[in-house]
């Protein structure tokens, strides 16, 4: 009976030995793998985004009747860009109730035009096809 | 574009559309319409090139489908002027703006934090050093600033608000693999965003002078323009980060150049051998105005980068071929000449130019190009077209002429420089049209 007993407690010592260096192992493979990890800075900047500013301007109900103006901004400087021509020519055939009149905007692409755009306004433009950039 | 427009729109209360190529109106409706303008214009795309194509081409262009929309391109441009306005383009304010950038990332393994900044588009896609706590510290020991002191503020494309600290371009530097003493180099490149960029693959050129060129061991000799000093890589690599980290610059959102350029890959990164210059020659930045004890760096831009393919000859001398060479300039008035030490020599001793500024007065008498190639360039006609046409010579003139007259298409001498680079192996030389922007103080960031 005592030599049962022994055996057993024995039995129990060597389980309780393998489960706690099991433990052991496994409780340094944790700390291992938090050793492998990396803190770093962050290099990302962050971008403001613009105040929005809303389009005001009332759509048309319609472009019949109306006048269009065909903006070219003049992107290659020596303009007229003939995809104006040819959009000159759709409306003609398609909507020939809408007036277009192109318009070459001076200087270079980048320059403003500001006599121009009080032109539009002041003879009665409705509408702006500002074009071609890239 | 977006200007116009939107000075057409608030100031004169006419509706407009915008008609672009994808790229442009891509641009136009994301970052540049949420970080510069705030206006939610209506855009219109059809594909690219618009120039050079015959009628019918063009027409199938307006009989095609808009890019935005996925509609006809003419309805909707009719529907861009007749739509009535949606609650989101009548927004007005600031809009909730991102969470600050935590300044540290979520710890992470070696492998998968390499992968994370390659993601983000943080590197060149070489392997980077990750900018832990104590390298960055190490780093920040190069400047005497303080590390949350704003270096500059509008430093996003078109100098939209991206507010960056010393601290972050000594996490970049790190990355790139600099030194703590490459700090005050690294911290003026990065004053100077945004950098150039087109769609037509120019390039950028980083040049540094004065005592800092030594003291940091950056190669002005032999192989000075190839990948043989650390110096001189890691900092035209950390140019390279600065652009896509701090000006967040990437291909396909932010900018859109379709062959872009190999000079990209290290930027022209160089120190002038002020050493080698012969007599009278002074050094670059000397000639924009600072002191020779000054440390200077200055960002070039262009686009043309010819080598002159072969040693300088006896029966022709150098500044013949480099005026030659001048015709294949992007005719933006500017030349810069990268010369070996020999070629200044020769040039100085033998064909008497005593000064850089005489060679650039002879080169700007006599380079030519006849008129026709000099407009072909979309760049002069796109600049100085619209001058010519106001008046303005000498382009006005340069109009008038048939295709095939020459003309003299460097007109200012102080345009064309020459920095002088090499370790004097063989007198050869680079013609470039890059021109400088305005050298920025060194010494100021150390």
């Amino acid at each position: 009976m005592k030599r049962k007993s022994l055996l057993f407690n024995c039995l129990w010592g060597v389980a309780l030995l393998t489960l706690c260096a099991i433990a052991t192992m496994q409780t340094r493979s944790v700390r291992a793998s938090e050793d492998n990890l990396i803190a770093v800075l962050n290099p990302a900047v962050t971008e403001k985004l613009a105040e929005r500013v809303p389009l005001v301007a009332p759509r048309l109900d319609t472009l019949e009747g109306k006048t269009i103006y065909l903006v070219d901004m003049n992107y290659e400087g020596f303009g007229p860009t003939p995809v104006f021509d040819e959009m000159q020519m759709w409306f003609a055939q398609n909507m020939p109730g809408v007036k277009t009149i192109y318009k070459l905007k001076s200087g270079n692409y980048v320059a403003d035009d500001s006599a121009l755009w009080r032109e539009i306004s002041e003879n009665g433009g409705d509408g702006v096809i500002m074009g071609v950039a890239g | 574009m977006s200007r116009f427009c939107g000075t057409l729109e608030q100031q004169y209360g006419l509706p407009t559309v915008s008609l672009a190529n994808e790229n442009v109106v891509s641009f136009g409706i994301n970052t540049h319409f949420k970080y510069s303008t705030g206006v939610p214009l209506r855009w219109v795309g059809m594909p690219y090139p618009f120039t050079g194509l015959n009628k019918e081409m063009l027409k199938t262009y307006l009989e095609g489908k808009d890019n935005v929309s996925g509609k006809p391109v003419m309805q909707a441009i009719i529907e861009a002027l007749t739509r009535p306005l949606t609650a989101e383009e009548k927004k007005t304010g600031t809009p909730a703006q991102a969470a600050p950038e935590p300044r540290f990332l979520p710890p992470d393994t070696e492998d998968n934090l390499q992968r994370l900044f390659k993601d983000k588009h943080w590197t060149d896609y070489n392997p980077i050093i990750l900018p832990t706590e104590e390298r960055v510290a190490a780093m920040l020991k190069g400047t005497s600033h303080k590390p949350d002191e704003v270096v500059k503020t509008g430093a996003g494309t078109f100098g939209t608000t991206r507010p960056f600290t010393v601290e972050k371009v000594a996490i970049i530097a790190v990355m790139a693999g600099a030194k703590p003493e490459y700090l005050p180099v690294i911290l003026a490149l990065a004053s100077q965003v945004p950098y150039s960029d087109s769609t037509t693959s120019n390039a950028n050129m980083v040049l540094v002078n004065g005592p800092i060129r030594n003291e940091i061991g950056m190669n002005s000799g032999i192989g000075a323009l190839g990948p043989n000093a650390e110096a001189n890589s890691v900092i035209g690599r950390a140019m390279n980060l600065i652009h896509f980290v701090i000006q967040g610059y990437q291909e396909g959102v932010t900018g859109y150049s379709s062959l872009s350029n190999p000079l990209r890959y290290n930027n022209v990164t160089i120190a002038e051998n002020e050493e080698a210059l012969p007599e009278g020659w002074k050094p670059f930045h000397v000639l924009m105005g600072h002191k020779p004890e000054e440390s200077v760096l200055t960002v070039l831009m262009g686009w043309n980068f010819v080598n002159c393919s072969g040693s300088v000859v006896e029966h022709y001398p150098p500044q013949f071929l480099m005026r030659d060479f001048m015709r294949v300039l992007a005719a933006i008035g500017s030349a810069t000449i990268i010369m070996d030490p020999s070629v200044a020599y020769l040039l100085r001793n033998s064909q008497g130019f005593q000064t850089k500024a005489a060679l650039a007065e002879w080169l700007s008498d006599n380079a030519e190009v006849p008129a026709g190639t000099y407009w072909a360039n979309s760049i002069a006609s796109g600049m100085m077209g619209p001058l010519a046409k106001q008046g303005l010579e000498p382009y006005a003139s340069w109009r008038k002429v048939s295709n095939d007259t020459l003309i003299n298409h460097l007109p200012n001498p102080q345009n064309i420089r020459t920095i002088v680079v090499g370790g004097s192996t063989a007198s050869v030389w680079f013609l470039t049209d890059f021109m400088a922007g305005r050298g920025v103080s060194i010494d100021d960031w150390r």
